[in-house]
């Protein structure tokens, strides 16, 4: 009986919101509990909280909508800033431009929500479902979406800078020119995830999952990639100066015209690239110790770059750089040129 | 489940009263407040203010006369209360997804 009446209060919560917003949030609170209080009498005359709506609204109460069903409401431009929305239902709801700065969504169901232009700025996200949720240039700035289902949104031109998205799920997530600028993208699931022209810029990616993702264009210079699976990513064009990328898995990407070091050499230490697509791709300055080019194609002779007796060169390419290397401490070697005047493009 | 001229056949003066204004906050023509009341519409939108109340269309296996019972209480204790204040909005058409008639 109590979690009913819990369950009734907060679905009475959402409906007097739904029915009056502008009501103060103290008075939803009261009124909803009253109302279950009194469920087993059929009433006669309103509760007596009832006369608390009328009463003028004054800031600092948190509106209480936890647990509210919200699904389906029309939301646009609502005033949910700091509201309490934990585990509310507010799935195919449209938020359309509506300010939940500061709002608790933890385990919300946004599925299928519209929450283009919306502010969720320093928002608790983590565990909600926003599967295929529209996001379109949403201000997520701090936003906490640890842990939570984003596959499949929409998140274009969204703000998504220093946001936690630890193991947060994107499978199939469309980030195009998203700014993730120092996101925490730590075991997150990109795979096959659109981030055409992101900026990923001190981004942590470390042990992320991006398979099959779209990363043309997207900045990812000086972006935590450590362990990273981008199998198959593409990365045409992609800026990753200053990347590090130890023990990245980088079998069959196509890294054509990708900046790995023209402002500082990326590190791919034991990266595995094997079956990689390097036409064009900038390695000035890379540190290159350990890591497997087998079977790359496109690639030329990355100046400046180090490496050691564990990289695996192309066997086109193996005797050129040892011949065009200097050894600059034991068994670790420098391919001349990089910074200097000097910069080689012999293409093998 | 009770209807809502159940609830009006069955109620005080003031839940009478509660029950016209949600019937008027749902004029024919979906616009015009004074038009009459769409009372096919009130009255879906009655069952549908329950339904979410309860958290279901379908009642409870168990104990399921008295789920629906107060479930039935609450959405006429909601209309009561909110029935005094100007503007009040049927929180029913608010959420789109419901289909008008």
């Amino acid at each position: 009986m109590d979690a009913e009446r819990a369950e009734h209060a907060a679905r009475l919560r959402g409906l007097l919101y739904l029915a009056c917003p502008d009501a103060p949030a103290t008075a939803i609170t009261a009124i909803a509990e009253a109302i279950t209080e009194h469920a087993e009498e059929t009433p006669q005359d309103p509760v007596l909280q009832a006369a608390q709506l009328s009463q003028p609204t004054y800031a600092a109460a948190q509106l209480n909508l936890s647990g509210a069903d919200l699904s389906g409401a029309d939301l646009t431009g609502a005033d949910l800033t700091d509201a309490d929305l934990t585990g509310a239902n507010l799935a195919a709801a449209n938020l359309h431009g509506a300010n939940l700065a500061a709002a608790n969504l933890h385990g919300a169901n946004l599925h299928d929500a519209r929450l283009i232009d919306a502010s969720l700025c320093g928002a608790d996200l983590t565990g909600a479902q926003l599967h295929a949720a529209r996001l379109t240039g949403a201000h997520l700035h701090a936003a906490d979406l640890s842990g939570a289902d984003l596959s499949g949104a929409d998140l274009i031109s969204a703000k998504l800078t220093d946001a936690n998205l630890i193991r947060a799920d994107l499978i199939e997530a469309t980030l195009i020119e998203a700014d993730l600028t120092g996101a925490d993208l730590t075991g997150a699931d990109l795979t096959s995830a659109n981030l055409h022209g992101a900026n990923l810029a001190g981004a942590r990616l470390a042990g992320a999952h991006l398979h099959a993702a779209h990363l043309i264009g997207a900045n990812l210079s000086a972006a935590k990639l450590t362990d990273a699976n981008l199998t198959r990513a593409n990365l045409t064009r992609a800026k990753l100066s200053g990347a590090n990328l130890h023990g990245a898995s980088l079998i069959g990407v196509d890294l054509t015209g990708a900046d790995l070091g023209a402002d500082l050499g990326a590190d791919l230490y034991r990266v595995e690239l094997s079956g990689a697509n390097l036409k064009g791709a900038d390695l000035t300055d890379a540190n290159l110790k350990g890591a497997r080019f087998a079977g790359v194609v496109n690639m030329r002779l990355p100046t400046g770059a180090t490496w050691d007796s564990f990289t695996k060169w192309p066997d086109d390419l193996a005797a050129v750089v040892a011949e065009r290397s200097d050894e600059v401490s034991p068994g670790v070697y420098r391919v001349r040129g990089g910074q200097s005047p000097d910069r080689s493009t012999v293409g093998v | 489940m009770i209807t809502l001229h159940e609830v009006h056949e069955q109620g005080s003066e003031a839940v009478k009263a509660a029950v016209l204004a949600f019937g008027a906050s749902h004029p024919v023509d979906g616009v015009e407040p004074d038009a009459e009341p769409n009372w096919k519409w009130a009255e879906k939108h009655f069952t549908y203010l329950i339904e979410v109340i309860m958290g279901t269309a379908t009642p409870p296996q168990t104990g399921a006369t008295g789920a629906v019972r107060r479930a039935e209480n609450a959405a006429i204790s909601f209309l009561l209360t909110v029935t005094n204040l100007p503007n009040y909005r049927c929180p029913i058409c608010v959420k789109r997804r419901r289909p008008l008639l």
